[in-house]
Formats: C-alpha cells, structure tokens, sequence
C-alpha cells in the first residue's frame, strides 16, 4: 500500500513536470474535490468571501491556485478526521 | 439549549439544524443560512484546526475579515490553554451519539497584540459532511 502511495506521488510528480496544468483541469480538479469531501457550500462560502464570486470559471491565476490550495487543505482534514469507532472515547 | 435558542436567532436556527440531523447535505439551505456566523473544526487525534470560520463568528468579529479568511487549515489561535479548554466540546460532539453542547466561556485573549477579556455563548454541535463528523460552534458575544 505504502509503495503504491509512493509510486502515485511519483506519478503525480512526473506528470506535474511533464506538462503545465490547464486552468480548466484546475477548475475541475476543484468541483470534484469538494464533490468527493461534499464541501461544496463551504468552497462557494470562501469563494464569495475572498473574490465575491461563488463560479470558479471566474478567477484564474493566482487565484486559481489559492483555491486549489484551500481545496486541498480542506480535502486533507476530512480525510484526516477520523470517525470515533477508530479512536475510542475521545470525550474530554 | 432552549436558552440559547431563545437569545439569539441564528441559535435557534443551529438547534433546528441539529435536531434534524445536522446533516449539511440534507438541510443545505438551513447550513447555508448558518455559514457567515459558524466556525467549524475537524477534529482528531493531532488537533481541531479550523476547517471554515465566518466572518460574523466571534471569532471575525474580534480578529477580522482579512484574519478569519487565512484561518482554514490553522490549528488555533494560538492560546494554547484555551484551546485545550474549548477543544473537549468539538472532540464530545463528534463522537458516536454526540449530543450538542451550549456553554458560556469567558477568556483572556491577545487580540491583535492587545489583551481582551471576551465573554461569549457558544452552541457546540456535530455537522456531517457526507460521512464525516465535524463540529460546529456558534458564538455570540454576552
């Protein structure tokens, strides 16, 4: 499993030098995201709040990456937050 | 709970929510409603970084709009005693059959360099997001 983790990281990397991401396989990458972590009303939230639009056909550049960034980050504490079977009591 | 509810009506609307579920993806009209005000936190093992923080919480009120809008992915506030202290609720609420927390707390925090008592009600409640749990906090300044 670990050496699959690593061979798709490579993956990702070769693919990342091999050719310059477009800003619409950006955009997509984006809405399947927060499709798969269902936030989406929390990427139209910060959306609106941090360049007063809530459609990403909208924003580019920079502010593209910066969605993709908090798209990520977002993606990456669902993904971490661990239901409580797992964990035991947690109560504190 | 009901006093809270009673209080203030965004808090009413946060125990409605909780009461049918607090599923977003079955009440995205009433989460929606509830987003300028709420701040939400996945926690876990690690910590409860901030997973969204309206910039009409408590929180965007003392700090900031141009604060809360970097705070996503931010582990706190950096006041280690009390986030340790408001931390168990968000951990209560996402356990299994996690039931929502309404509490008053009052702090001394280093807002902006400058030391500030705050004094605030807060309603702490579990969200699902597809199939994580996370927690909600509702605050409002008493």
């Amino acid at each position: 499993m670990a050496n699959l983790d690593f061979l798709r990281d490579e993956l990702r990397k070769l693919l990342r030098e091999a050719q310059p991401i477009s800003e619409q396989a950006k955009r997509q990458a984006v809405q399947e995201t927060a499709k798969a972590t269902h936030s989406e009303l929390l990427l139209k939230y910060w959306l609106k709040e941090n360049f007063a639009t809530t459609n990403l056909d909208d924003i580019e550049g920079f502010a593209l990456d910066r969605a993709m960034r908090y798209m990520n980050t977002v993606a990456q504490m669902l993904d971490h937050e661990e239901p409580q079977e797992k964990t035991g009591s947690a109560r504190g | 709970m009901e006093s809270l509810a009673a209080k203030d009506s965004a808090f009413a609307e946060a125990v409605a929510f909780s009461r049918l579920g607090g599923d977003a993806a079955a009440q995205p009209e009433a989460f929606e409603n509830l987003l300028d005000r709420l701040q939400i936190f996945a926690p876990s093992r690690d910590g409860a970084p901030y997973l969204h923080c309206g910039h009409a919480s408590t929180t965007g009120e003392l700090f900031g709009r141009d604060f809360v809008q970097e705070l996503v992915g931010q582990p706190n506030l950096a006041h280690d005693e009390f986030e340790r202290a408001v931390k168990s609720a968000y951990l209560s609420v996402v356990a299994p059959c996690g039931q929502p927390v309404s509490q008053r707390v009052s702090a001394v925090l280093d807002v902006h360099g400058l030391r500030r008592l705050v004094s605030y009600y807060r309603l702490v409640f579990p969200i699902q997001l597809g199939s994580s749990t996370v927690a909600g906090c509702l605050t409002r300044f008493s």
